[in-house]
């Protein structure tokens, strides 16, 4: 996902001066994964589908006025984080934490194959932290440098290399924990 | 991140989910998009310069205008009288005094010349000065709103009574004063 500077910069020249055609190359390139990246943080679809429309809004009202050397990909994600911790302040909080029919119901929205291992990752994912969640999306799925990742989050580089370490423990975890859920049984079952 | 970590590759390799609703946040972003530009843009360019070049425009000639009326040029100043009559002229009694020839045109323009007082007002008054004591009856007709007092009845008025009993009193103080001095017609020695 993180582009080259030149061609940001490109993109960046062409949006400051109105075009409506680099407008839709902006949206074709950056949309798929903020969609992605806001489903897998709200877990429900209909919730990623309003929050994708408010952040394009957002991004249209501000992308002629964007400076020269603006990073296109920290600018865009910075807003879909905000807009989606701006709605779940106003949701019901019990609808996306603790309640175990949300987390089945957040692990089983993105899925969209059917492979199984893809499927157990997005469970894990899916179990994780906010916290540790939004820095694996932004790095591992979205393909952001450490860098990019600190500004969207607000925090500086080293701090992010560090979460970044403690997501991937735990989400490493959680991947142990599943299969190690699956396995026990079987190992149960052929001690007994 | 330049050593490849199976875990985020895996991350990486997760399909993107659809978003059946991408075209209609396309049509509505664009549009947005390029309603921002039109109303953002031109506003900001030219609105800030010119109200203050308006602004400095209207400083520069209220100041010029106000300079102007405070140091008159040599020529308002001359008095609007005819400043060459010092002393009684040749021919009769006509009296310029000197001091008003020296006087500039803008003292003389604040000059105001009081009418003589009528006689029923000269009456009532041992000076000329008559103050004069405003009533505020509403009721009352416009033309007798104002009445003139004197000086020496003001501390026995009594405000808050009646209405008009102050106008009535001053009214009727030239027909029962009793220190009013009249002027008396010369009169005829004895004989």
């Amino acid at each position: 996902m993180a582009a080259a500077p030149s061609a940001d910069a490109a993109l960046v020249d062409r949006l400051r001066r109105g075009d409506r055609a680099a407008f839709r190359d902006l949206h074709g390139r950056f949309a798929p994964a903020t969609f992605g990246f806001l489903l897998r943080l709200a877990g429900r679809r209909d919730v990623a589908e309003d929050l994708h429309q408010e952040v394009w809004l957002a991004i249209a009202r501000h992308a002629a006025r964007l400076d020269a050397d603006t990073d296109l990909a920290a600018w865009i994600f910075t807003i879909a984080r905000n807009r989606f911790l701006s709605s779940r302040r106003r949701a019901d909080p019990a609808a996306l934490a603790g309640d175990p029919a949300a987390l089945d119901r957040r692990a089983a929205e993105p899925a969209t194959t059917d492979d199984p291992a893809c499927r157990d990752l997005e469970r894990a994912l899916a179990s994780l932290p906010e916290v540790h969640r939004e820095m694996l999306l932004l790095v591992g799925v979205e393909g952001l440098d450490a860098a990019q990742a600190a500004a969207v989050l607000s925090i500086r580089p080293d701090a992010a290399r560090q979460r970044l370490a403690r997501a991937r423990a735990a989400l490493a975890a959680a991947l142990g924990e599943t299969e190690g859920a699956i396995a026990i049984p079987m190992e149960r079952k052929a001690s007994s | 991140m330049t050593t490849p970590d199976p875990l985020l590759e895996r991350l990486r390799q997760l399909p993107r989910p659809d978003d059946i609703a991408s075209a209609r946040t396309l049509a509505r972003a664009e549009a947005a998009f390029a309603a921002a530009r039109n109303v953002a843009r031109p506003r900001v360019g030219w609105s800030v310069p010119a109200a203050l070049a308006l602004w400095g425009a209207l400083y520069v000639v209220g100041a010029a205008r106000e300079l102007t009326r405070l140091y008159p040029t040599s020529a308002e100043a001359k008095p609007a009288v005819a400043a060459n009559h010092r002393g009684p002229s040749v021919g009769g009694d006509q009296f310029m005094l000197n001091a008003i020839s020296n006087v500039s045109a803008r003292t003389m323009a604040t000059m105001t010349i009081v009418p003589p007082l009528p006689d029923t007002l000269r009456a009532t008054s041992l000076s000329s000065v008559v103050p004069l004591c405003p009533d505020v009856s509403s009721d009352m007709d416009p033309s007798m709103q104002v009445v003139a007092c004197d000086t020496r009845t003001a501390e026995r008025a009594t405000f808050g009574g009646d209405r008009g009993t102050f106008a009535a009193r001053t009214a009727a103080q030239p027909a029962r004063a009793p220190h009013r001095q009249r002027a008396r017609a010369p009169t005829q020695p004895a004989s």
